[in-house]
């Protein structure tokens, strides 16, 4: 199976909302812990970097896919890293619809992006202080570890 | 973030998405101040405006006894048992006094 469909519904309660972030949203993971990349491999990024990120979330086990252009997989499902330089990462992730939708921290799930506006491609999203888009990612069902 | 009965006044930025939220403990002096500054609001007239979803969506004080105040955008919304007050603060000044009581370096620049 690819895409995740939007189920904003099944994330947007309290007893998921507050301590799942961007990153559980995407790789449609519940840890209830506020996920970090490269934690659950013992390697957590080291700075709010493009590079120390993507390291991390390859320990994870997501797949780099720079390539993807916004065209989704055959197997698993597209997300998106991007980082504010020094401050904090964010995710997005890519529907069946084709739409991008995300879940920034502990607010809910939406498909919108800082203009108001759906999220046809991350790479131009507006995305306020998270100004640096770092690279498509691939989520193979079953395969990732995060925490 | 504190829960209701922490002995502590404590502000909390609501800013990354990724990372857990900035969390600091607030001096009661400060926050007899941040009260002060509540108290002289005028009352707000229709629906306080909405953050985006990405950066400062605002900052948000934590009284001892659960009560939270929670500044963004000109408004400052009380919330406690008995229902939710919302005052006008145009000149955002119970919110820059409240961002002004975080530890020096735990918050980026914030521009608003």
């Amino acid at each position: 199976m690819a895409a995740r469909p939007y189920e904003p519904g099944w994330w947007n309660v309290p007893v998921r909302q507050d301590d799942n972030n961007c990153y559980n949203y995407a790789t449609n993971y519940r840890t209830d812990t506020f996920a970090q990349p490269g934690l659950a491999s013992g390697a957590m990024y080291a700075s709010l970097s493009c590079a120390d990120v993507l390291a991390a979330a390859v320990g994870d086990e997501l797949v780099d896919s720079s390539n993807a252009d916004n065209h989704c997989p055959t197997e698993g499902h597209l997300v998106a890293l991007v980082v504010w330089p020094g401050g904090d990462f964010h995710w997005f992730r890519k529907g069946r619809n084709g739409a991008w939708t995300h879940k920034p921290g502990s607010t809910a799930v939406t498909n919108l992006d800082n203009a108001g506006k759906a999220i046809g491609d991350p790479r131009t999203a507006d995305r306020g202080p998270y100004t640096d888009f770092c690279t498509f990612m691939v989520v193979m069902h079953g395969h990732i570890r995060i925490a | 973030m504190a829960t209701s009965g922490s002995p502590e006044w404590t502000a909390r930025a609501l800013l990354f998405s990724g990372r857990p939220d900035p969390t600091w403990p607030v001096p009661k002096s400060a926050a007899t101040e941040v009260h002060a500054l509540w108290a002289a609001l005028d009352p707000w007239s229709g629906a306080p405006s909405a953050a985006p979803p990405l950066g400062y969506r605002g900052c948000i004080l934590r009284a001892p006894d659960g009560r939270e105040w929670m500044a963004f955008g000109g408004a400052v919304t009380l919330t406690t048992p008995e229902g939710v007050e919302v005052r006008s603060d145009v000149e955002r000044a119970l919110e820059r006094r409240l961002l002004n009581t975080a530890p020096p370096n735990l918050l980026p620049p914030l521009e608003f």
